[in-house]
């Protein structure tokens, strides 16, 4: 097998995962483009894939970096203050946060707060809370201990709450059920 | 159903945020980019991992480099190879000079750079202000590996260490790359990586200052321009600056970064503020530097209860290990030291006692403690191998004794070919070829706050100072021993902000043992022309049985028998009966012969079993004056024998040398035997 055909079959297998990620980490805009530049990264690195490494967790990895990328990148455009949900400063499009995600008022208010954390508590909401991923796949993508991963999870919990609360009065939501 | 907490509820709701799928349209044109795209052919090289190795930060324990330091060897192999540096593939190359920048992931070039570059041999030099000309940034598929930078010279900074590197190699590279072809249009770049680069070589500068230079702000700034944090949190927590630790914690700093020791920021701080806001950002708690240590082990051994207290209440493993593979747990530590308020902490959270632990076996739970040797008159004892504070602490020191008196050792570590033991505080370094610990070592613990200026303002100007990466040792170099001090910090540091990190005090050789050696052979081959020459030509030797080096009740009118060197030759052959002192035991008048005496009272008929340098191991009676009452100048060597008569263990008898300067030399004034008396 080719590593274009590998590379493809793990798009087929991991591509909405990965996506997903990319979505709550850079806006679902720029998750669509940079989704392809993961792939394309995977082939061209193919060689330093380690054996030990499973697909998934590379791939993941390979995704937060161009995350981290994108973000220095908007930075230093001066846009460090603006969260891609801002759609203003975005180019026109049809496809804003809410078509896309299909948003109720409790998962918009989620995602905007998610952007407001640091990058760090992100991550980890995002692989362990949303795409639900172990704690030894997550360390493993973010080459952090496990117990680091558990108080860092923990934390971003705790800081992701604290920004429900004060922005949206997280208290009164309820609980969830009108989803799905 | 069980009732929600709202971090449970959070969960819920995170595990249910909407995760739509990929359009088709956006799979099928993502899945022909990947299908179509084609790489490069490029050979295959493999690079070694980057070692986070980060300029030299300088951390409180830099053991095995310290020991290696002071046995006059080098730590490590200074050269290495490019390759060492450099694990990933490398995709693309961008360089920048003269404020113009290349850029090329051509396979061409990217061989060229293996083949040129990428097989320089690397010689560690000493840090020395480095113009930077050249930089290159090295990127793999995804990330960028690393930066390198090159100056007029033959001079490479990689990390913030500076290399020496073979011109020619690099030049050849330099001549192809730094061209036309490859220059890229500034506007070309989205990011800005030179501005980012500036502010990580700022950064360097600014870190490379000395602690009452350094400015944080500016430092913080840099990071906020691109540079990376982490090498910075090392400085601020080994500062105890909480404010410069918050904020490049805020700024993203890895709490778990590590200097080139391993040691992360919580190893490297004392401040228990800090320690819970390191652990706040995720600081993890077990990880062990270089040698092995945690930082729990590492504040135990600074006897640092709060420290202790906060890593337990943060959750440490309070039967952590000294070191991964050791079976000796920091609550054994704690009791030989007899700490027991560390102790107490350690049992308090769970640790339990394990088998071995003893906690009266400590003999020298004697702290030393710089700031108060300094204040007692540190050169004089250091003339004779001792250290004021420390009486159980002689160099040389024979390793056979310590069993007994001090139990096992803590650690024991190779260092080169020599070994160095660690009970407690204490260092003892037995180089290979030698069978005494010749030199002895401590780091200084935390609160033992010692600079430059005031080692220098009580002994005076050193007599070297030698600087090694970003450490100096201050030498004193005595008669005999040498004292040496290792200051952090690199020259930048000035005498007053340059602290004291270790002393170590070390045994010259040939010195008083190899003297006493040497005497031992004249005695047991009777070699009475040989000895005559060892002996003081003014005083004379004295000869004691039963240590009777003085007139004593027990010896009545008895002074000890003294013989010129002019009666040394033929003392063997003298048939006058002596009166040479009174016996241990029985009280009788010791009255024989010299020749006899010899063969009753001067023990050389085996080889000693054990070797006490000026140490009275053995005392005798209450009315005995010790050696050092009568001789306060004078240098002994003690040959010990445990049975003269096998399977009698009350059989032990000494042999004691005491030598006294005479003209620079040293004579000896007594040849002085001990024995058991009831």
């Amino acid at each position: 097998m080719s590593h274009n055909e590998i590379i493809s079959n793990w798009f087929e297998r991991y591509g909405n995962d990965i996506y997903h990620f990319l979505i709550y980490r850079v806006g679902p805009t720029d998750a669509e483009d940079l989704l392809q530049e993961v792939f394309i990264k995977a082939l061209k690195g193919f060689n330093g894939f380690k054996e030990n490494a499973t697909p998934k967790t590379w791939l993941f990895s390979i995704a937060r970096n161009i995350a981290i990328d994108e973000s220095r990148r908007k930075k230093s455009k001066k846009w460090a203050d603006t969260i891609p949900i801002d759609t203003s400063n975005e180019p026109k499009t049809n496809d804003s946060p809410e078509t896309i995600l299909d948003f109720n008022e409790e998962t918009k208010a989620i995602y905007q707060c998610i952007q407001l954390l640091k990058p760090k508590y992100q991550d980890v909401i995002i692989l362990r809370g949303i795409k639900e991923l172990s704690v030894q796949e997550t360390a493993r993508i973010l080459k952090w201990s496990e117990s680091k991963v558990k108080s860092t999870h923990y934390r971003a919990k705790k800081a992701l709450h604290e920004e429900l609360r004060r922005c949206f009065s997280y208290e009164e939501i309820k609980s969830p059920r009108t989803i799905r | 159903m069980k009732r929600l907490n709202h971090l449970e509820r959070l969960d819920e709701h995170l595990k249910m945020m909407p995760k739509p799928n990929l359009t088709r349209d956006k799979k099928d044109n993502i899945k022909h980019a990947i299908q179509n795209t084609r790489i490069p052919a490029k050979p295959k090289r493999s690079y070694k991992a980057i070692t986070t190795s980060l300029g030299a930060i300088v951390a409180t324990v830099i053991f095995a480099f310290l020991i290696y330091g002071n046995l006059g060897h080098n730590p490590q192999s200074t050269s290495l190879n490019f390759s060492d540096l450099v694990e990933e593939n490398i995709d693309k190359i961008v360089g920048t000079f003269d404020g113009e920048k290349f850029s090329s992931e051509e396979g061409e070039i990217i061989e060229l750079f293996s083949n040129t570059v990428g097989t320089m041999e690397l010689t560690k030099t000493k840090k020395e202000s480095l113009e930077i000309t050249h930089s290159l940034e090295l990127y793999s598929a995804h990330a960028i590996i690393n930066t390198i930078h090159f100056g007029e010279s033959n001079l490479m900074l990689v990390d913030g260490k500076q290399y020496e590197v073979d011109p020619s190699k690099w030049e050849e590279f330099k001549k192809v790359f730094f061209t036309e072809q490859y220059q890229i249009d500034e506007e070309d770049t989205e990011k800005s990586p030179l501005e980012s680069e500036d502010a990580s070589v700022l950064l360097e500068e600014e870190l490379a200052k000395s602690p009452r230079e350094r400015n944080w702000e500016k430092i913080l700034a840099y990071v906020k321009d691109g540079a990376n944090p982490d090498r910075a949190l090392l400085f601020a927590a080994e500062e105890n600056n909480i404010t410069a630790v918050t904020q490049l914690l805020q700024e993203q700093a890895d709490p778990n970064t590590t200097d080139e020791s391993e040691n992360t920021p919580l190893m490297l701080t004392s401040r228990v503020e800090i320690a819970s806001i390191l652990f706040d950002y995720g600081a993890d708690i077990e990880l062990r530097n270089e040698r092995g240590y945690s930082a729990l082990v590492i504040a135990v051994y600074g006897h640092h209860t709060q420290m202790v207290q906060k890593l337990l209440e943060l959750g440490a493993n309070p039967n952590t290990t000294v070191q991964m593979d050791s079976e000796i747990s920091v609550l054994w530590m704690a009791g030989k030291y007899n700490d027991q308020s560390i102790r107490d902490l350690l049992i308090q959270h769970g640790a339990t006692l394990v088998d071995g632990y003893d906690q009266e076996s400590w003999m020298i739970s004697q702290f030393p403690w710089l700031t108060d040797m300094l204040e007692d008159d540190l050169l004089s004892y250091a003339a004779t191998g001792r250290l004021p504070g420390v009486p159980m602490i002689q160099i040389p020191s024979d390793p056979n004794t310590f069993a007994n008196r001090y139990g096992e050792p803590f650690e024991t570590i190779t260092v080169n070919d020599g070994i160095a033991q660690v009970y407690g505080d204490h260092i003892f370094i037995k180089p290979g070829e030698n069978e005494l610990y010749t030199s002895y070592r401590y780091e200084l613990n935390p609160g033992d706050v010692v600079k430059v200026a005031n080692v220098e303002n009580v002994l005076g100007e050193p007599s070297t100072v030698t600087s090694e990466q970003d450490l100096r040792i201050l030498s004193y170099n005595l008669e005999h021993y040498e004292l040496q001090f290792t200051v952090e910090g690199s020259e930048s540091y000035s005498k007053e902000e340059a602290r004291v990190i270790s002393l170590e005090l070390i045994y010259k050789q040939p010195g008083i043992v190899e003297q006493a050696n040497n005497v031992l052979t004249l005695l047991q081959e009777q070699d009475m022309n040989g000895l005559a020459e060892e002996i003081h030509p003014d005083k004379g030797v004295i000869f004691a049985p039963y240590l009777q080096i003085q007139q004593t009740p027990m010896s009545e009118e008895h002074e000890p028998i003294n013989f010129q060197t002019n009666e040394i030759p033929g003392l063997l052959n003298d048939s006058t009966i002596y009166n040479w002192g009174v016996q241990g035991a029985s009280g009788l008048p010791i009255e024989m012969t010299a020749a006899e005496y010899f063969d009753n009272y001067v023990y050389t008929k085996q080889e000693p079993d054990v070797l006490y340098v000026n140490e009275e191991a053995h005392g005798g009676t209450e009315y005995l004056y010790s050696v050092r009452e009568v001789y306060p100048d004078a240098q002994t060597v003690e040959y010990f024998y445990n049975e003269t008569q096998s399977d009698y263990d009350l059989s032990w008898a000494g042999l004691m040398l005491i030598f006294e300067p005479y003209q620079g030399e040293w004579k000896l004034v007594g040849i002085v035997h001990n024995a058991w008396t009831p």
